[in-house]
């Protein structure tokens, strides 16, 4: 990300492919990528890009037979974020702007300036979050209306072909995300229009308060996650089905192993206090406040980061050496 | 933690350019996202930006 303006280069850059399909002006006509806690590929379909570069080619001859052209906004590289800067001045090794370090410096330095609330956690929804879902193969068109969702009552139903979110053409998840992600957490509107057999449709598509709010396993995927607080100060890997069944486990059942406490850093206050409540390296964590159901290691460290509250505890049921320990771990700030 | 996590993601950027396609075109791939938007701009073609990770 060294260099790129991230007021035009604006995409989910939590994820690990991205496409932009834009003007040399910097408008970008479309976005392709995308993914889910379950695949970083399973929304993704070479046929819809293919149609998307196919369609976005006439999008581009129209743009331009118009004669319309895009003002530049101000650009904001990620080096000339404060908080960024400053820890280039310390850590001269960082080599590589990786795309979530862009999701992290947004967000440090919205909480630097006083700006920053827990809502402001919740990414580019997928477009399931209105009760939308698309059809892989053809981005275009709605697979399937979630019964009783905020798409269901604007109208919409299964074949339509959407056409635009508040007058922009979109063509793609990602395209209809970044309307979503301009529609704050407490609620609001997107005007939509969309085609069925021949017929031209539009709706509002009202979006209630908490509408955008992420489960821990929906979160889980994005690598931004880790910097989020509270944070449990340890983490780990998933036990093979191999090593579960020597202890004992179903090969369904969560268990991490704990690999790292964390004693360094910003944050070593975390990993300090976690062998001071008693755990330690190579135990393995089963369960955390009684929730055992957690898919991966990241879904706990989603859980902890989404749910816990500083200055309480969480009871961690952990592993050692075959026999039960329970620990009470602090949940720091 | 920051270091860890870059190195476990080990994520990489690459930007690139695509020309309109037509008949004998070839796909030309550029790594210099500014040079490719002045390509774009003096060929008046569209661009396809691709950033992508590896881990």
């Amino acid at each position: 990300m060294r260099g790129v303006d991230l007021n035009t280069f604006e995409f989910d850059w939590d994820l690990t492919f991205a496409a932009l399909l834009m003007n040399a002006d910097g408008t970008v006509y479309h976005r392709f990528g995308g993914r889910d806690h379950d695949s970083a590929d399973g929304r993704l379909r070479m046929e819809a890009l293919t149609r998307l570069l196919v369609d976005g080619l006439e999008e581009d001859r129209a743009y331009r037979a118009a004669g319309k052209s895009r003002t530049a906004p101000k650009a904001r590289p990620i080096e000339e974020i404060p908080v960024f800067a400053a820890r280039l001045l310390k850590n001269k090794e960082v080599s590589c702007y990786h795309c979530h370090m862009a999701t992290e410096a947004v967000r440090e330095q919205s909480q630097a300036d006083g700006k920053w609330t827990p809502d402001d956690r919740w990414l580019w929804p997928l477009p399931d979050k209105a009760g939308l879902r698309m059809d892989p193969a053809n981005p275009a068109i709605v697979k399937e209306v979630v019964a009783g969702s905020a798409a269901a009552k604007a109208g919409l139903a299964a074949g339509d072909r959407l056409v635009s979110v508040n007058g922009t053409s979109v063509r793609t998840e990602p395209d209809v995300q970044w309307f979503l992600n301009r529609v704050p957490a407490g609620g609001g509107v997107l005007e939509v229009a969309w085609e069925r057999g021949g017929e031209k449709k539009t709706s509002t598509i009202v979006l209630e308060p908490g509408w955008k709010a992420a489960t821990p396993l929906e979160y889980s995927w994005r690598p931004a996650m880790w910097l989020l607080k509270p944070d449990p100060g340890l983490g780990g890997s998933d036990l093979g089905a191999d090593e579960k069944k020597n202890i004992g486990l179903a090969p369904g059942a969560f268990a991490m192993r704990i690999d790292y406490l964390i004693e360094w850093g910003e944050r070593a206050g975390t990993g300090q206090s976690a062998r001071k409540a008693g755990v330690r390296k190579g135990d393995v964590l089963l369960s955390a406040d009684g929730v055992a159901d957690f898919r991966s290691h990241l879904h706990f460290q989603a859980w902890f980061r989404l749910t816990r509250e500083p200055g309480k505890s969480a009871v961690l049921q952990l592993l050692r050496d075959g026999k039960p320990v329970s620990v009470d771990l602090p949940v720091l700030p | 933690m920051r270091s860890r996590l870059a190195l476990a993601a080990s994520l990489l950027a690459f930007l690139a350019v695509r020309p309109a396609v037509g008949d004998g075109d070839d796909f030309h791939w550029r790594t210099d996202l500014a040079a490719a938007r002045e390509e774009a701009r003096t060929s008046g073609k569209p661009l396809l930006v691709v950033f992508r990770c590896e881990s």
